[in-house]
Parts: structure tokens; sequence; C-alpha cells
């Protein structure tokens, strides 16, 4: 370990000194990340002050490879915006200095938030995932690393989009990482060097479950009659497509990424089914938002190997929540429990029993912190790093099971990235007294997908 | 079911007449719980000799289909909703991100990573929906059970804890169903392993008695305590942690006590 960390630091030192050297030959686009070499101070602005987003913030403060500061806030509601700086600074107030004028409240909050820092320091977007392309676009105008809540697209003409601002981040040299923190568990870093190394042989099935209650915002009754549309569908973001992708899009898409992680590639269409129930809840009041109870998708490879990935929010209904790997030489568990649980594991054959095991991961370390230490050490070191093109490409992967679920039609990758329903057009616009982007009909539900009727467009 | 004498006795510990055995029937529900009657006596707890009165203790460490009568009784909490809970509102734990029961199984299995607000919660429902005074045990009467009459700490040996309990040793890294190994003098299963068993502690704290399926066998004894780490919620990627449910302490589970 000890001669392992002296190579780092010699890597980082070397590494500085060239990115030193390339700042005063490209001051407009290297200067992006100078003041952040070394061990100068690290500001982030958090966008976004809901439940992740101040998880966020306090794993970006808590970096081994500090200082790193909060000095700026921003989101659309004043109790998010307090409750949250209470929560960080009671748990780490030595490194939050978000005095109130860098407090900032509105739907163009986030500019003046990204206006407080200096080229190279940190924005975390973490709001919604309908308005990430936007606060990203401002993010790389302003030369700022990134840290984005996963999902970062929620349909087809937004993920063209990310494609497009990525290609300019990666130009400006910005560091950016997605919470798609699976690819950041130990354990599964190493079952996927020996998935590729082929002790599993090939890969012919990989299966995913997430069942579990309607958790978080998943299913919503009628809006409350001192609330406007755009707030309440904001508040209840996972119910609305055009603000999470649903509860597939924000769910489902951890497990569909680390198994595309593991075969090593992406899917290239889609078939499934799905369907709403007894939508109403332990009183009988109806539940009025835009998902479907139950899910099950089939991926389909380039190689013709299958994926089929089961979802399910239905209070009371048996759990399951794992995901599995199954190769000719045998089967590998890659989340035992949850999103990146362990231990993962190898067997010989295709009984997961003790007497097959072949190997087991041991690593307990969180990836949520893992992600960011990663983010920032590669900033200091001024080493590309750049998670938005997989994360897009998982976002598209995920949304396209969606829509096919959502359509009953069978969808390929170029048919979801290129429908031109786009679920939020007029995102920049959005503001407290605005329409929201999806409105209820008479009786008081919003737009649902209905397959088989609707099959060019998810609702 | 196997059912023996396995703990030696340092002095008499007998169940008063008064008190009998007795299955809690849950409305609506074909669910019993099991309680059996335990005798009043003293115990050191810490430097301290406390007295306990007789009381009834369930034989198992509270399973998940008990739990869940409790859970779908009423609406669910908004998840990370910080309100102060006044004494005698009854609040459910906000739904879960995770599978609380890790998968590991359901019917007849422990409840696990739940936290001491949760259990706290579960008992008001209890005595609301059965009239009697059910609740946590303080730790004094937990290990007073556990202990079964043995004066000082009970350590058992290894063939012993093996019949008794589910430690590092044999549980493959799991919780098991409640009730399959050897039960103790008063009828009590998993006293020691499983899971650790929420109790409150002379200030009414919250502590966590007894070992559990991942300590080692020397381990497992009565005078064993935790208290709540912030580690064992540190996969919890939100801030406020969830107040209902522990991310991280699979070892966290319950036993139902009822005053005479």
């Amino acid at each position: 370990m000890g001669t392992k960390k002296n190579q780092t630091s010699r890597r980082q030192f070397l590494q500085t000194t060239g990115g030193l050297a390339a700042a005063s030959l490209l001051p407009n686009i290297a200067k992006a990340g100078v003041h952040t070499q070394g061990s100068g101070e690290i500001r982030v602005a958090l966008i976004g002050c809901g439940g992740r987003g101040s998880g966020a913030a306090i794993n970006a403060l808590s970096v081994k490879n500090g200082p790193v500061k909060l000095w700026a806030m921003a989101d659309v509601f004043e109790d998010r915006l307090n409750g949250s700086w209470d929560n960080i600074k009671n748990q780490l107030g030595d490194k939050v200095d978000v005095p109130k004028d860098r407090r900032f409240l509105g739907f163009d909050a986030y500019k003046k938030a990204m206006d407080s820092l200096r080229p190279g320091d940190v924005a975390i977007l973490t709001t919604p995932p309908g308005f990430r392309w936007l606060h990203y676009q401002y993010a790389i105008s302003k030369k700022l690393n990134v840290f984005m809540e996963k999902p970062i697209t929620v349909d087809g003409p937004q993920s063209k989009k990310m494609i497009e601002l990525n290609v300019l981040a990666k130009a400006a040299g910005l560091k950016v990482g997605v919470g798609l923190m699976s690819r950041h568990t130990i354990g599964m870093q190493e079952l996927a060097k020996r998935i590729q190394d082929g002790e599993l042989g090939e890969i012919l099935l990989m299966r995913g479950y997430r069942m579990h209650g309607p958790a978080a915002s998943s299913q919503s009754t009628p809006k409350p009659d001192n609330m406007s549309d755009i707030e309440y569908q904001i508040r209840r973001f996972h119910s609305f497509l055009w603000a999470s992708g649903g509860c597939y899009n924000d769910f489902y898409i951890h497990h569909i990424d680390h198994l595309c992680w593991m075969k090593g590639a992406y899917p290239v269409k889609a078939q499934g089914v799905g369907g709403r129930h007894y939508k109403v809840n332990r009183e009988g009041v109806p539940f009025i938002d835009q998902n479907f109870d139950a899910y099950s998708v089939e991926y389909t490879f380039a190689d013709g190997s299958k994926f089929f990935f089961d979802g399910r929010c239905m209070d009371g209904a048996a759990g399951i929540y794992s995901s599995y790997v199954h190769g000719t030489k045998g089967v590998g568990i890659v989340a035992r429990s949850g999103d990146f649980g362990g231990p993962q594991a190898i067997f010989k054959n295709q009984n997961m029993e003790a007497s097959s095991l072949a190997w087991q991961s041991t690593d307990r370390s969180n990836p949520y912190q893992n992600e960011w230490e990663v983010l920032i050490d590669r900033i200091r070191a001024n080493q590309e790093h750049n998670e938005v093109e997989t994360g897009i490409r998982t976002c598209a992967v995920t949304s396209m099971g969606r829509m096919a679920a959502h359509t009953g039609q069978e969808i390929t990758y170029e048919q979801f990235l290129n429908c031109p329903h786009e679920f939020v057009p007029n995102v920049a616009e959005l503001d407290y007294a605005k329409p929201a982007p999806v409105m209820p009909g008479a009786d008081g539900k919003y737009p649902i997908p209905q397959p088989g009727v609707k099959k060019d467009r998810e609702y | 079911m196997i059912t023996s004498i396995l703990f030696a006795v340092a002095g008499p510990m007998s169940v008063p007449q008064d008190l009998k055995a007795y299955s809690e029937k849950l409305p609506k529900s074909t669910i019993e719980i099991k309680m059996v009657p335990i005798p009043g006596g003293k115990v050191k707890v810490g430097e301290k000799t406390v007295d306990v009165a007789p009381f009834y203790m369930a034989t198992t460490e509270t399973p998940w289909e008990v739990f869940d009568q409790y859970l779908l009784s009423g609406e669910p909490s908004k998840p990370y909703d910080q309100t102060v809970f006044g004494p005698d509102v009854i609040a459910r734990p906000s739904y879960s991100y995770i599978l609380p029961d890790l998968g590991w199984g359901h019917e007849g299995y422990p409840v696990i990573n739940v936290t001491s607000t949760t259990v706290e919660m579960f008992f008001r429902w209890l005595r609301t929906t059965t009239k009697k005074k059910y609740r946590l045990p303080t730790e004094a009467e937990w290990q007073w059970a556990c202990q079964a009459g043995v004066d000082g700490e009970l350590k058992l040996s290894s063939e012993e804890l093996d019949k008794s309990a589910w430690h590092k040793g044999n549980s493959a890294g799991m919780t098991h169903p409640v009730g399959e190994k050897a039960a103790n003098k008063l009828g009590l299963f998993d006293i020691l392993g499983n899971v650790g068993e929420w109790a409150t502690d002379a200030d009414g704290k919250p502590v966590l008695c007894g070992g559990d399926f991942l300590l080692e066998a020397e381990k497992q004894n009565s005078t064993l305590r935790r208290r709540y780490q912030p580690n064992w919620q540190e996969t919890d990627p939100q801030l406020p942690k969830s107040r209902w449910w522990l991310a991280d302490a699979p070892f966290a589970g319950f036993r139902i006590v009822c005053e005479k």
C-alpha cells in the first residue's frame, strides 16, 4: 500500500507539472482546472437540495483529498434549501461557507450559484433529472467540473442534447462524475474484471430484479389545493415522466447500468410489458401518477443474448432486489441485495450454493463516497474523468425499455433516440407561475401510457 | 422445534403461579405471538444490581410477518419527514429504497435493519391494537431473561452455543428463521445470536443487547451492549438519513415484552 501510494503521488506530481505547463499555452481552456490542482480549496455549489443532493454534498465535503468547501446552494423551494443547509451545517459545519447571500431561490438560482464559483470548482447537479441538460450546459459555459446524479436524461431528445453538450465538456477538459455508484463498488469492479477475463465464459443471460414498495414519490395522490401544478410535479418528481423518467428510469437504472457493464455491451432493442392494477392507497384515495405498478422488460444484445429486468413498486408484495449474470462456465451474483450490496460472487456452475463458490468479494467500502474520491482525485491530478457518455447510454437504454413497456412495441435504440416526443420541451422557461409540463385531465389524473393505443409516444 | 434445558441453574428461578404462557393473536390475521412468563429477580447490569419484576417475553425475536401487520396498518410516513412526534402518535416507516430484509428471507425471519424509533412506533401500534402493555424490554429485563438464572455473565461452551445460537461460525453470513435453534431454560429462542435486540437502558435510551449472526462465538454473551453508530447507515445515500431504516445494520432486531 505504501509503495502504491507513493507511485500515485509521484504520478500526480508529474501530471500536475504537465498541467501547469499546458496552462500557459491554452489559457482559455486549461485555466478551467488550474487553481484546483495541488492542494488548493475546491468550492462546490449544490444545485438541488433534496435528500440525495444533501447526501452528495456530504460525500463531497468528506473526501480524503480535500479541502472541499460548500460555497453556494440553489433550489426552487425555500424549505428544501433551508432544511438542507441545516442538515449539512449540523454534520460538517466547518466545511460549510454558505451565507444567506449565496443561498439562491428560484428557477434561475442554478445560474447564480454557479456564478459564485471559479472555473475548475464543482457544480453538484441533483435536481430532478428533467433539468439536467440545462444545468450542465450552464456549468460547461462557466468551465465548472460537475457531479450529476442519475438519471441524466429522461427521453430521446434530451439524450441527444447531452451527447452534444458532452463534446464541449470534454474539449474543455472538464471532469464530470455521474451518480451511477455501482461502478464505484469495489467488489463489482473485481467481478467485472473476472468476467472480462473469462471466468464465467460467454455471457448468455442476465437478470435484474427491483421489487419493493412504492418508494419515494413514485406513487402520488391528487395535488393538494394549496400547491401549484409545477410545484407538485417537482416535489413528486418520481411520479412524472418529464421530471424523472418515472420509477423505471430513476430506480431501475442501477441494475441496468451494472449488468450492461458486466456484459461489456449495451442492448440494441427491448420489448416489455407493464400495467397498473388497483391504483389506490390504503385509504382508497386514487393514485394519479404516470407510473405502472410493474414492469418486465426483455433486452436483446447484438449477439442475441438476453437480459431480463423485472421491476415492481407494489405495497405488500414480496420483495426481491438483486442481479445475476449467467455464463457458459457459471453464474455470478452482481448485486446480492439492493443496488450494490455484496458480497459479489462467482460460482462454478449454475447453482449458487456454497459448494460451487469459486470467488467472493470482500470490500465493504461505500460507493457513494468512492465516486467522489475518484472525481476529486482526477480534478487535482488534471486527469481525464468523464462518466457522461456512459451515463447517457445507460439512461437511453433504460428509457428504451420503459418505452417498450409503455407503448407495447419493440423499440430499438435508434427508435428511442430519434423519437421526437420531448417530455419537457420548454424546460428553460419553467417558472413558479408557468404552466406545468403535463396537466391533469378532468378526472384529476395525468396522462398515462396506453400500450397498444399510443404506440409512437409514451403518453 | 427443539426444546431442551441447556443452562445450569445457579439459583432458584421459578415462574410465579399467576403468570401463564399465552399467545397474542393479532387482529385481522392468523399471526400469533407466543409469550412466556419470566420470573422476577435481581440482575447485575454493569456495576448496578437491578430488581426485575415478573414480565412476559416473546419466545422468538420478532419475525417480519408480525411487523408487517404494523407496516400495513395505515399510511407510511413521507420520505425524510423529520416531524417531531407527540407521545401518542403512531407513525409508520416511509417506504425504503432498499429491501430491509435484504432478500434473505421474510416469513419466519427476524426483523432487521430497524431503528429504535421504528421499534417504538411498532409498540405504540401493538399497545393500541391489543390494549396490553407491550414494549421493549429494559436492558436489565433482557439480561435477566438471557441469563435465565445464571449468576453473572452468561457464557456458553462452543458446543452449547452451536446448539442455541447463530453466530459467525455457523450462520454463513445471514440471519436464519427464528426458533430453529434450542431455546433456553425459559423457552426463549435465539436470545444469543441471530440478531441483536433493542432494549432501553436505565435512562430510557435505546441499547442493542446481545450478539448476532456476524459476531464470533466467543463474543456472544449476555452483557454485550451496542449503541447506534453512524456507520449503521453509511450507505444510506440521503441526508437526512432515514429515521426508520438502518441501511447497514442487519444485526439490529427486537423482541416483544409485555408487562404483567
